[in-house]
């Protein structure tokens, strides 16, 4: 037992750091007084002893509950609240000025019964062409770039869980919901399902793989010539299989693009509509 | 009323003290239902894989003893509802509303006796059918939450346990409605003469705003209920993606689901306020401030929900929103815990088990309202969020403040129920017990929350991140052992002082509320004539008193020398 977090690999993990860091000092304070306080009024005053008697109805005496309640509330909550708050603002909630920026990682991440298929828009850097590539429950990322992730369910609510990289957002059918990150240490790092979605929860875990830029783009090269065969492949057969279409709406931070993505697992597939089969 | 019959008399009886007796028998067996199933998810985080002791094979035949996957999240499914709604539920505010609403206002009983028998007997009902769920051959697996669209369907959850469940749940959200409008109209309407709204011992504000919650917000839970029922069973759409909405579920859920921890936990507020004055034999501490105080966390309690939905894409204006409103619960709850360490603070302490207990809960509140000081910020929930830091905080306060609180009670007013006191030894081996292993159990939750380890999962150790957590997480589970050992003790107390323990009189702890003006236990109807208040309930130590009667303390019915 160590009490402490897991290995921060996310260049702004140490934002949540922080707030939890400050938390413990407001609470360690907090109750070391309770319990001096208390621990006092417990050994000193013995049953042989004749209590004061106060209803504590005096103005100073209310004094006393009321002031530490204003310290509580406007130290303390008033702390963690704008931090809080200047943190997403500053920060978490970005993800739409991240895919501004050059170099940006783009992944769409859709949760299933039990695994994460992410899909990486290829060497075009757009989505639904020809090089698009899939992995399942692996996300391999290069070190030091935003990562921003687009994030849907193919079936019940799922918790996409990064412990190393301070990230979790539920994963909701019927939505896209974005979110960002960016890896600042090497090596693999666990995905974990945080929202309990059937018997095999415990068993919905991936990988984080955070490799350097130059081994990065010869992976996704790769993938990318091999994606695109597979869908020369596949695509034509997935149209058919899937009967109707569903259009997914993002609704965080603002709404995602309305055509986003396909799933490519079959239930409801999303397909431009020139591509529909009549 | 001694014609009636005896089955009229002490079955289906409509007076207040049996039909408190009977949700308490029923909670406490409950209880123990919900405890052995802890027991068991806890030994498969000690010993993942490996067959259970004593029960295994019973239990879990077909894998040699051991928990499966499948039996697990029935486990932790049924673990929480059991308690939540068929354990705590009816004994902190079926069993004490009931016992003692009408006793400490100086009522001869409950305002709608009838309705008040049928609250009782439905969720006799309910406890059944839940039993009965869990006893399927698949039992409930959707989590306590039971959030859709996992639930409204019926591949992932399968079985017709769950539906059972549900019933379950919808037919104790009708009892628990009942029993508010009895409470409410009770303590608006049967209050003796002079006792008015700021003359009522704490214990009875508690419970009084708990019944106003309930009113409010349970059929907000039984509506929420329904309708996943519905969606379940005859396919309609409510929480399915595209034509309704998963996330409408949670709000819904939610809506009640964080005013149920006041509703739990206010009764038990009362009750220690109470509790720490007439034991430090001190008025309370600015009695109005605590009224206050609870008035607003009850007001607030409808409006926090939202921090349970940080993670679902929640909107950020409306999520600070949640966030100020969730943080600002910390004003009035400071107020009401300060009132009680004035109360404290240079009082006659009488270390009687009643007070034991009531101290134990004021330490584990501590830590359960110091531990959410972490959830509430939402840069720090995302983290925390769904970790076992959540499950240890909510047990804190849901768990060991509740429990704790409940004994403190049952310590408290059992003479009162059965005319006999309880072994005082066993109660003081009982109270140190469950506050060390309650303590080292949910201590033991936080700290494996706050390294990261996921909620409900069968086998945790799968993850990297995990895999060094092993060892916390027997020590956890060995205390848990621990915990529950200990309430032998209370329960061979509990039913030995029936026979054996010594007679009670009127008034054991030399406290000023109505019930202890009465016999132990009290007569049918209880005052044979209506009493007069002349005081607050809290006139302890008081000089001039003192002076005049040579006690010190003034009951409320005693006009002031």
């Amino acid at each position: 037992m160590s009490f402490s977090l897991p290995t921060d690999a996310s260049a702004e993990g140490w934002r949540i750091d922080h707030i939890l860091h400050v938390t413990h000092w407001a609470v360690v304070m907090l109750a070391i007084v309770t319990l001096v306080w208390l621990g006092i009024s417990l050994v000193r005053d013995r049953k042989h002893r004749q209590a004061v008697f106060t209803h504590g109805t005096s103005r100073r005496e209310k004094a006393v509950p009321l002031a530490l309640a204003a310290f509580v509330f406007f130290c303390v909550d008033g702390y963690l609240l704008l931090r809080s708050h200047s943190d997403l603002n500053a920060s978490i909630l970005r993800a739409n000025d991240m895919l501004k920026k050059d170099g940006t990682i783009r992944v769409q991440i859709g949760a299933r019964q039990w695994a994460w298929d992410i899909r990486y828009p290829g060497a075009d850097d757009r989505f639904d062409t020809a090089d698009d590539f899939y992995t399942v429950s692996e996300l391999v990322v290069p070190i030091g770039r935003p990562v921003v992730f687009e994030l849907g369910s193919g079936d019940v609510i799922h918790g996409f869980y990064l412990p190393n990289f301070r990230i979790k957002q539920d994963a909701i059918p019927g939505r896209v919901l974005r979110g960002w990150f960016q890896p600042k240490k090497l090596g693999s790092y666990d995905i974990a399902c945080a929202q309990h979605c059937g018997v095999h929860h415990y068993q919905m875990g991936g990988t984080v793989r955070v490799v350097s830029d130059a081994e990065y783009r010869a992976w996704s090269a790769a993938m990318s010539l091999d994606g695109a065969r597979l869908h020369a492949e596949d695509a034509r057969a997935q149209v058919e299989e899937a009967g109707y279409q569903l259009v997914v709406e993002g609704n965080w931070p603002e709404a995602a693009p309305s055509r986003a993505w396909a799933w490519p697992w079959g239930r409801s597939v999303q397909i431009k509509e020139s591509e529909r089969t009549p | 009323m001694s014609k009636k019959p005896w089955i009229r008399r002490y079955v289906f009886s409509t007076d207040h003290k049996i039909v408190g007796l009977q949700f308490l028998w029923a909670g406490l067996l409950f209880l123990l239902v919900g405890g052995l199933l802890a027991m068991v998810m806890r030994w498969q985080w000690a010993h993942p894989g490996e067959p259970v002791p004593w029960v295994g094979n019973l239990l879990f035949a077909e894998s040699n003893g051991a928990v499966t996957p499948a039996s697990y999240t029935g486990l932790f499914t049924s673990h929480g509802l059991m308690m939540v709604f068929f354990a705590v539920t009816p004994i902190l505010i079926g069993a004490f509303g009931n016992y003692v609403i009408p006793l400490l206002i100086g009522a001869r009983d409950m305002a709608f006796p009838r309705l008040n028998m049928l609250s009782f007997w439905l969720t006799l009902v309910a406890q059944c059918l839940a039993l009965a769920s869990i006893l399927m051959p698949e039992a409930p697996s959707s989590g306590w939450t039971m959030y859709a669209p996992l639930t409204s369907r019926l591949d992932s959850v399968p079985g017709h346990g769950q539906e059972l469940m549900m019933l379950a749940i919808f037919l104790v959200g009708v009892a628990g409605i009942m029993g508010a409008v009895n409470y409410i109209t009770t303590v608006l309407t049967h209050r003796a003469k002079g006792m008015t709204m700021m003359r009522m011992p704490l214990s009875v504000w508690g419970l009084f705003l708990t019944a106003i919650l309930n009113a409010l917000f349970i059929p907000v839970l039984a509506v929420a209920a329904l309708l996943l029922l519905l969606d379940r069973v005859y396919g309609t759409h409510f929480f399915e993606p595209a034509v309704g909405d998963p996330i409408l579920y949670q709000h819904l859920f939610w809506l009640f689901g964080h005013p149920e921890v006041y509703i739990l936990i206010l009764p038990v507020w009362g009750m220690i306020s109470d509790l720490f004055s007439y034991f430090s034999r001190k008025p309370a501490y600015w009695y109005r401030g605590s009224v206050y105080s609870m008035m607003a966390i009850c007001a607030l309690s409808g409006l926090v929900y939202g921090h349970h939905l940080y993670q679902t894409g929640l909107g950020p204006m409306l999520g600070t929103a949640f966030e100020a409103l969730t943080l600002a619960i910390s004003g009035p709850a400071v107020i009401l815990f300060v009132n009680w360490l004035c109360t404290l603070w240079r009082g006659s302490i009488r270390y009687e088990v009643p007070m034991l207990f009531a101290i134990g809960t004021l330490i584990v509140f501590a830590g359960g309202g110091l531990t959410g000081l972490y959830l509430g910020p939402i840069t720090a929930d995302i983290y925390m969020h769904d970790t076992l830091w959540v499950v240890g905080h909510f047990h804190l306060i849901m768990s060991a403040a509740t429990l704790m609180g409940s004994f403190a009670a049952i310590y408290y007013w059992y003479p009162k129920m059965f005319g006999r006191m309880m072994n005082e030894r066993a109660g003081q081996v009982h109270f140190v017990g469950t506050l060390v292993f309650a303590i080292l159990t949910f201590g033991g939750m936080l700290v494996a929350g706050y390294e990261g380890q996921g909620r409900r999962l069968f086998d945790p150790f799968q993850y990297e991140f995990i895999v060094h957590l092993k060892s916390i997480n027997r020590q956890t589970s060995y205390a848990a052992f621990g915990m529950g050992l200990f309430q032998i003790i209370f329960a061979v107390n509990f039913i030995g002082s029936l026979v054996w323990g010594k007679r009670a009189s009127a008034n054991p702890w030399d406290v000023p509320s109505l019930e202890w003006t009465v016999s132990s236990p009290p007569p049918s109807e209880n005052f044979a004539e209506e009493p007069v208040v002349h005081n607050g309930p809290h006139e302890l130590g008081n000089p001039a008193v003192q002076k005049a009667l040579g006690k010190d303390w003034l009951g409320q019915d005693e006009a002031m020398p």
